[in-house]
């Protein structure tokens, strides 16, 4: 099933598709609201993307410093090729310290990998301490958004699942008594971890250090109690030096939810006496991406705002993306990396472009979407459409033919029955009335005219 | 050959750039009064500013309606505390006017973890120490001795129920900074 | 100064009334207005779909034909964005680079190259009459012909300057300058989020109580409709040209 069948099914429920347009069009609003504070807040996103760009050029560079200064800060640096190879260096490093219970705060990349059911296959339970990574992760679902993993989720169905895996009062939606319900038992989920998994925002290449963006607190409470913190960073996070953060903490959380700032914005320089600070650097077919023509995707600082802009993302939902990360950015990494699995994607946009004009990074998403739609046209799902745009391209480059088609489309649309118009081959005409082809066209009229 | 290796010949050269990286040329945010607009960012985060005029210990009492333990970190460092912390003092080293935020570096004074176990946090902050915007605060920020340090904007919050915006996530449920001169 | 039409193939076949008007009001303004015959799509469905061989086809016999006019007026900013923006390496640099800063949307022409204030279009409305303007993408994000409203510029609307100088007319925008879901095939292939999209184009234009709906792209106003016509919603569509050229 490509995305267009799963938003069918989304759309459906016409109310609830309704409900979670106007709920991530409320998050685009903040997103406003907070640009509009920010005076330079185009000469910001600028900077950003020009630094990106330049850290990109030279990453390799970067990459070694970081290393070379997190080395020196007691830090331990892995590198990883692959996802494969990402989640065995994880679970050997917490079979070193013999750790069978880990917290996790939010990690894309982690995701990407598969590391979850990995680690538990090997005897580790993993508890999500993000509020939305957690309730789908009771759920047994999948986040659908990755800033608001449980947008698609309404608090009826909060109180449903946490009613029937912790015990809270059945019917009592209240989201403050939820996530209270929610604090208490991933505060003893905290206290009993042997180690801590986190993600990374960005890695510092000067300082040898990385920063980690949350507002729940979780990465920090996660990473102060065990002895062991995990960091897994794509190799696309590190950016030059601190003084680049000023731009880019600027940038992260307006473009997110609309907030000036996240509440914790931690910065990891060394680790704590006794303790263990393993970042793991990962390629995973970055570096691939990084040398092909849809390298600028790899600035993206996953604030999300793209999905909250994005009309097809509102109504159709995270899911029917069938990918880790959806939306606009999901849609290009997933076409730039595997399109046969995922030729649908860079169709499921109109290219209106708003996703380039959130984005912080300015990252020409709908360009890139676009330019993927080269390769998709030749994959075999696409035969028929592209049978049908060559022999569009025949005619219209055969002036008497098309004349002649339309023609007889007008007359044809003048005698049919409507039941025959309106068959069920006519998708235009499932929800649309046909238009109808002009008696006379403006060149037949021009010509008359003179 | 390994891994390292074999990204970073991925990547292409390692040799480093001619330039750095690209410095904003432009004028950032300022403001006119930079104390009230960080009152204003902290209420926006779910947070409160606290002026003091008096015995700073007894307005921070008074400030928080519990009674309880109240870990100081102030006046000498802490190595033990409770499971559950309900109130903790402690100083931040800068505050940041567009968004309420403040630097907390605990040093050796404190373990990390008191800042998110914490239910309540009272944040001993200086006017003076008040910059614009985060371009300033890290400027002003040394990294070199840096072992841990967080910038602390309100208390912990998440809106990950149907957007509803809920103070006090895993980390203090409440949080107030103390304006001292 | 030569000025060349160029009619986009949906105008042409389906909405000719809307080249008319355009011809009519570029021709108002004592320009030396042709058509040259030939022409033919500007490809841009086959840019939109990465059919490149075949958008080079149309692109190449698009630079010939208006080779020698000193501007190029299109009823339709996403043909112009297609050329402006998307001819590059679909045909070679020298026609690229001669073509691009030779075409213009209408609405743009009227606005950059005769300007507001030499505008003489000879129209009024009274009653007056109250008209919902569809913004499209291509007009807000390629061409720029007003602020898109995720950015944080200045607010303008080359669109409503033109428009502005017509008695007896008041314009209304919808409350948000979201996509109408046509995107071409789009239409077709994503037929559910399409119809929706279009759909709520609709009823946030009609919560501003307009029974008629314009545009600078016929794109957007054929598929809304076909929508409302199904629906059997009374609202009319009507292109920019038209407006201008009191042809209501």
């Amino acid at each position: 099933m490509g995305h267009a069948e799963k938003a069918r099914d989304f759309i459906m429920d016409r109310d609830r598709t309704a409900w979670h347009d106007r709920a991530l069009w409320f998050v685009r609003q903040k997103r406003d609201l907070a640009a509009r504070s920010v005076p330079e807040w185009e000469r910001l996103r600028e900077s950003a993307a020009r630094i990106k760009s330049h850290t990109l050029e030279h990453l390799a560079h970067y990459l070694e410093l970081f290393e070379k200064n997190a080395i020196e800060n007691g830090i331990e640096v892995y590198w990883a090729s692959s996802a494969r190879e990402h989640n065995l260096i994880v679970s050997s490093i917490l079979e070193e310290e013999g750790a069978t219970k880990v917290v996790k705060s939010k990690s894309m990349l982690t995701e990407e990998c598969a590391l979850n059911p990995w680690l538990e296959s090997k005897g580790v339970e993993v508890t999500d301490t993000d509020l939305g990574e957690r309730i789908v992760q009771l759920a047994d679902d999948r986040p659908s958004h990755i800033v608001l993993p449980a947008i698609h989720l309404k608090k009826e169905d909060v109180s449903e699942i946490f009613a029937r895996h912790l015990g809270t009062e059945p019917y009592n939606s209240d989201p403050k008594y939820l996530t209270r319900a929610a604090r208490s038992h991933l505060r003893n989920k905290f206290l009993e971890a042997d180690a801590a998994i986190t993600g990374v925002n960005f890695a510092l290449a000067e300082e040898g250090g990385i920063v980690v963006c949350t507002n729940e607190g979780n990465a920090d409470l996660g990473s102060s109690l065990p002895n062991l913190h995990i960091a897994c960073m794509g190799l696309e996070k590190v950016i030059p030096s601190k003084k680049e953060l000023g731009v880019f903490t600027r940038l992260l959380a307006r473009s997110a939810t609309g907030q000036a700032i996240t509440a914790y914005t931690s910065h990891f320089m060394k680790p704590a006496p006794g303790h263990r600070l393993c970042v793991v650097i990962v390629d995973n077919g970055r570096s691939a991406l990084l040398a092909s023509k849809h390298s600028s995707l790899l600035r993206c600082i996953r604030c999300g705002a793209c999905m909250n802009t994005c009309p097809v993302y509102r109504r159709s939902g995270g899911h029917s993306y069938g990918t880790v990360v959806p939306g606009p950015i999901g849609s290009a990494l997933a076409g730039a990396r595997d399109m046969e699995s995922h030729a649908s994607l860079p169709s499921a946009c109109t290219l209106c472009a708003s996703c380039d004009n959130v984005c912080p990074v300015k990252i020409d998403l709908h360009r890139r979407i676009n330019e993927e739609r080269e390769e998709s046209i030749e994959m075999d799902s696409f035969a028929a459409k592209r049978r049908i745009l060559k022999i569009a391209s025949f005619f219209m480059r055969h002036p008497v033919l098309y004349r002649f088609s339309l023609k007889a489309t007008r007359v044809m649309l003048g005698i049919l029955p409507k039941s025959i118009v309106y068959n069920r081959y006519n998708v235009w005409g499932r929800d649309r009335q046909m238009p109808i082809p002009a008696k006379k066209s403006f060149s037949d009229i021009y010509r008359s005219m003179r | 050959m390994s891994t390292k290796e074999a990204i970073l010949s991925a990547l292409g050269k390692v040799s480093p750039p001619q330039f750095g990286p690209p410095s904003i040329e432009y004028e950032t945010i300022r403001f006119s009064d930079p104390v009230g607009v960080f009152r204003s960012s902290l209420e926006a985060a779910g947070g409160e500013t606290v002026d003091v005029e008096g015995d700073l210990e007894e307005i921070v009492r008074s400030s928080f309606f519990h009674s309880g333990e109240m870990i100081d970190t102030i006046s000498g460092c802490v190595t033990e505390m409770p499971e559950t912390p309900s109130l903790t003092i402690l100083k931040a080293q800068l505050g940041v006017a567009e968004n309420g935020a403040v630097w907390i570096d605990p040093a050796d004074r404190y373990p990390r973890e008191l800042l998110t176990l914490s239910e309540s946090l009272a944040i001993i902050l200086s006017k003076k120490t008040i910059v614009h915007n985060m371009h300033e605060a890290y400027e002003k920020i040394s990294f070199e001795n840096l072992s841990y340090g967080l910038f602390m904007s309100g208390p912990s919050k998440t809106a990950d129920i149907e957007q509803a915006l809920v103070i006090g996530a895993h980390g203090a449920i409440r949080l107030k900074v103390f304006l001292v001169e | 100064m030569r000025v060349a039409l160029f009619v986009p193939c949906l105008v042409n076949d389906f909405y000719p009334e809307a080249a008319l008007a355009a011809l009519e009001v570029l021709q108002r303004q004592g320009l030396d207005v042709e058509y040259p015959s030939g022409q033919s799509c500007c490809g841009q469905p086959f840019v939109n779909n990465g059919m490149i061989k075949e958008a080079s086809e149309f692109a190449s016999r698009f630079v010939e034909i208006f080779a020698d006019y000193d501007y190029v007026v299109s009823p339709s900013s996403s043909c112009t964005g297609t050329v402006r923006y998307r001819y590059e390496g679909l045909v070679d640099d020298d026609s690229y680079a001669s073509i691009k800063d030779r075409v213009f949307e209408l609405c743009e022409f009227l606005h950059d190259i005769v300007g507001v204030d030499r505008l003489d279009l000879g129209v009024s409305y009274s009653p007056v009459k109250r008209i919902g303007l569809h913004n499209s993408c291509h007009s807000l994000r390629e061409l720029e012909l007003a602020s898109a409203s995720e950015l944080n510029i200045e607010p303008y609307s080359k669109v409503k300057a033109i428009l502005s100088i017509i008695e007896g007319l008041e314009i209304v925008e919808a409350s948000r300058d979201e996509c109408c879901g046509f995107g071409g095939t789009f239409s077709v292939y994503e037929p559910d989020v399409s119809a929706m999209m279009g759909r709520d184009r609709i009823e946030d234009h009609l919560s501003n109580g307009v029974d008629m709906i314009t545009g600078v792209d016929i794109s957007c106003l054929m598929h809304m409709e076909g929508l409302a016509r199904r629906d059997g919603v009374p609202i009319r569509f009507v292109h920019v040209s038209q407006v201008l050229a009191g042809r209501l």
